[in-house]
């Protein structure tokens, strides 16, 4: 895992405008634990303690992890709606019933 | 609801999750198999509806893990080439087969197979006409804007 993970955690901690303690406190870890996360390389958080800091935080376990999104682009929902449009063409758009 | 019913739950989840994406992966790769690692088995345990393939002996000290390292998730995830926040069922990290129902995407097949023998979508010649009507598309622009020059 990259370490981008630990600056996405720092920034997110900045932008709640809480102390690092007070964001520890809150996710149940203690400010210890939470500074060994986000300045050792070496450390190797739970699931859980990831998940609830990423909670904590108003943000999700994937954002933290620089994951991509799944979303359909606008390039995809004209072909879609273009696709759409020559089937409701071909089949009548009223109902065929 | 305590933390641990919490914990507890987001690991079904998990489980589940995991189950599934591996039983889709399996199905997109006919005749391959991800294998079950110690640990993976140990996640998969969660789920009810994970049938190990022996079964847990008595004696079996490991129990099911409860709390794993969030690196081992994640190289789980890469293994089923989807996401971490994919598994956890995070709302931003929806996998395109959430988007629709087993019973709209049966439909949506249904409909598209009528479509592709009805309309021979299949024939080779199509792709050709593909980029006959692009070329024509792309000529019809320039004449468009050339036209607007010269009126300009």
């Amino acid at each position: 895992m990259d370490d981008g993970w630990r600056g996405r955690l720092r920034d997110a901690i900045a932008a709640s405008g809480r102390k690092h303690s007070d964001v520890a406190y809150g996710a149940g870890v203690t400010p210890v634990t939470l500074s060994r996360i986000l300045n050792d390389e070496r450390s190797t958080p739970y699931l859980f303690t990831v998940y609830r800091l990423a909670r904590e935080l108003s943000v999700t376990v994937g954002w933290l992890l620089g994951e991509p999104e799944f979303r359909i682009g606008a390039a995809e929902r004209a072909e879609l709606r273009q696709a759409a449009k020559t089937i409701l063409a071909l089949t009548g758009e009223d109902d065929p019933r | 609801m305590t933390e641990t019913d919490d914990r507890s739950a987001q690991m079904r989840v998990l489980a589940r999750r995991v189950r599934q994406r591996r039983a889709e992966w399996e199905r997109a790769h006919p005749g391959r198999r991800l294998p079950i690692t110690d640990t993976l088995s140990r996640i998969l345990e969660h789920d009810p509806e994970y049938t190990p393939l022996r079964p847990r002996r008595p004696t079996r000290v490991r129990p099911p893990l409860l709390n794993p390292g969030i690196f081992t998730v994640q190289a789980i995830a890469r293994d089923l080439h989807t996401t971490v926040g994919d598994l956890l069922g995070e709302p931003s990290a929806l996998h395109p087969v959430d988007v629709l129902s087993v019973s709209e995407r049966t439909l949506l097949r249904t409909a598209l197979e009528i479509l592709i023998t009805r309309f021979d979508l299949h024939d080779p010649d199509l792709s050709v006409g593909d980029q006959v009507e692009g070329t024509a598309r792309r000529d019809e622009t320039v004449v468009r804007a050339l036209a607007g020059r010269i009126d300009g």
